[in-house]
């Protein structure tokens, strides 16, 4: 080893000079990966109820993550619930992409909210009204179940909703009501299986 | 339950909604993830790097371009500012990685020797603050990866030092495997790979130690990707 080298070879042998200009990167992902841990799950929840297949509700929370991800040094900046909030943005912004891109983006009135689904008699009540629940829920236009899923589904405020969104709160209001009515109208129809030969 | 809750929830549409089943998720999830952000980082830092190395012969490009276009006489009363970026030199540097933790340091006496590190755990102790993973090395734990690169200006004797003329990327297999008990071995447990190389005009010494005497596969294809993202700047 030449002397130079065994200059260089500074650390093994506990050598200790000061250095000029350090530094130090930590690793890039790990904190902002426990952040989302602990609201992945109720983001995808979210993600999976607004677009409503599995694959595609995947592709947009990680395309979400990875948008949070690029912008984490505001991310941080952000507190609390208005850091959450921050996040949902984020993750609806990429549903809607994800929807547009599949094609899936529906523009019905609510008054063409499918029928409910006539099963077999087999079939559990509760099955039934899930899946008669999901298919109103995915037939809404994608306002009002935004405002469903983000108010009732999720738990926010008038307030939050609309500042997630970006809209008044009259119109989070309005979305809501025209949501909830026709979410009910599934929900307070009995689940009595009808049979055509009744 | 979000933290922002209020009292504006339809409790039945609530519940029936909270009742809707959720698919199972991929178990590969944020492994993918991770993958994907890692990918689009080493895009970003790598672009980072040549931009970084390559602004020396742009701003000439630019300087040259101005001076064509200003016939007349106007080229005398344009000066072209050199900023602060334009006077720092390129450094050695590893491309950003996640899972990795970098450091990197210069003599403070001699702009052309430069350090850097990186590890697939934590700095240990003051390690970031002294600017030497000198803990970090001593308490590597068995599946740790310390990675050390410094650029030196000169070499006494260039033909006998065993500094090979390589190219980026370097290889393990460019260097020699120390195991067991050898000189400057950090700690009893500590293997690496000590490389001599001479890039794009410099000088550097390479090591890459692992906290176990038989590094395997994981290891050492995990060792030469970060490797693999160690820039050299030109002279």
């Amino acid at each position: 080893m030449s002397s130079m080298q065994a200059k260089i070879r500074l650390r093994a042998v506990g050598a200790s000079h000061a250095k000029s200009s350090t530094e130090v990167r930590a690793d890039p992902w790990q904190n902002f990966e426990d952040l989302i841990r602990r609201h992945h799950s109720e983001l995808r929840r979210f993600a999976h109820c607004m677009i409503g297949d599995s694959a595609g509700a995947d592709d947009a929370l990680q395309t979400a993550y990875l948008n949070a991800y690029r912008a984490h040094e505001r991310f941080r900046e952000v507190e609390g619930g208005s850091r959450l909030a921050w996040l949902y943005r984020i993750v609806y912004r990429s549903c809607l992409d994800e929807l547009r891109r599949g094609r899936r983006l529906r523009t019905l009135n609510i008054e063409d909210v499918p029928e409910p689904i006539n099963p077999g008699p087999e079939i559990d009540q509760a099955v039934i009204l899930r899946a008669r629940l999901r298919d109103a829920l995915l037939g809404l236009p994608v306002d009002a179940r935004t405002a469903v899923l983000l108010v009732d589904g999720q738990g926010f405020d008038y307030e939050t909703a609309a500042t997630l969104l970006e809209v008044p709160r009259g119109t989070i209001a309005s979305r809501l009501s025209a949501g909830r009515a026709a979410l009910r109208r599934v929900l307070d129809e009995p689940t009595t299986v009808r049979s055509e030969n009744k | 339950m979000s933290s922002t809750q209020g009292d504006d929830r339809d409790d039945l549409i609530a519940q029936a909604l909270a009742d809707l089943p959720m698919p199972t998720e991929s178990p590969n999830f944020f492994a993918e993830l991770r993958a994907r952000a890692e990918e689009n980082l080493a895009r970003r830092g790598l672009r980072k790097l040549r931009t970084l190395a390559e602004r020396r012969p742009l701003v000439a490009v630019a300087t040259t371009a101005l001076i064509f276009a200003s016939v007349g006489g106007l080229a005398a009363t344009f000066a072209v500012p050199r900023s602060h970026a334009e006077t720092r030199p390129p450094v050695l540097a590893f491309t950003p990685a996640l899972g990795w933790n970098t450091l990197q340091s210069r003599d403070p006496h001699d702009d052309r020797i430069q350090f850097v590190w990186g590890a697939n755990v934590p700095f240990a102790g003051n390690d970031a603050a002294t600017g030497e993973p000198v803990q970090t090395a001593k308490s590597l734990p068995a599946d740790g990866i310390l990675i050390y690169a410094s650029t030196l200006p000169t070499i006494p004797d260039p033909s006998t030092s065993g500094y090979k003329d390589l190219q980026l990327p370097l290889a393990l297999s460019d260097g020699n495997f120390f195991s067991g008990q050898y000189e400057n071995q950090p700690s009893p447990n500590v293997s690496e790979y000590r490389i001599n190389a001479h890039v794009n005009g410099r000088y550097v010494y390479v090591e890459v130690m692992f906290g176990t005497a038989n590094p395997n596969e994981s290891m050492l294809d995990s060792a030469q990707t970060e490797l693999s993202r160690l820039f050299v700047p030109s002279t």
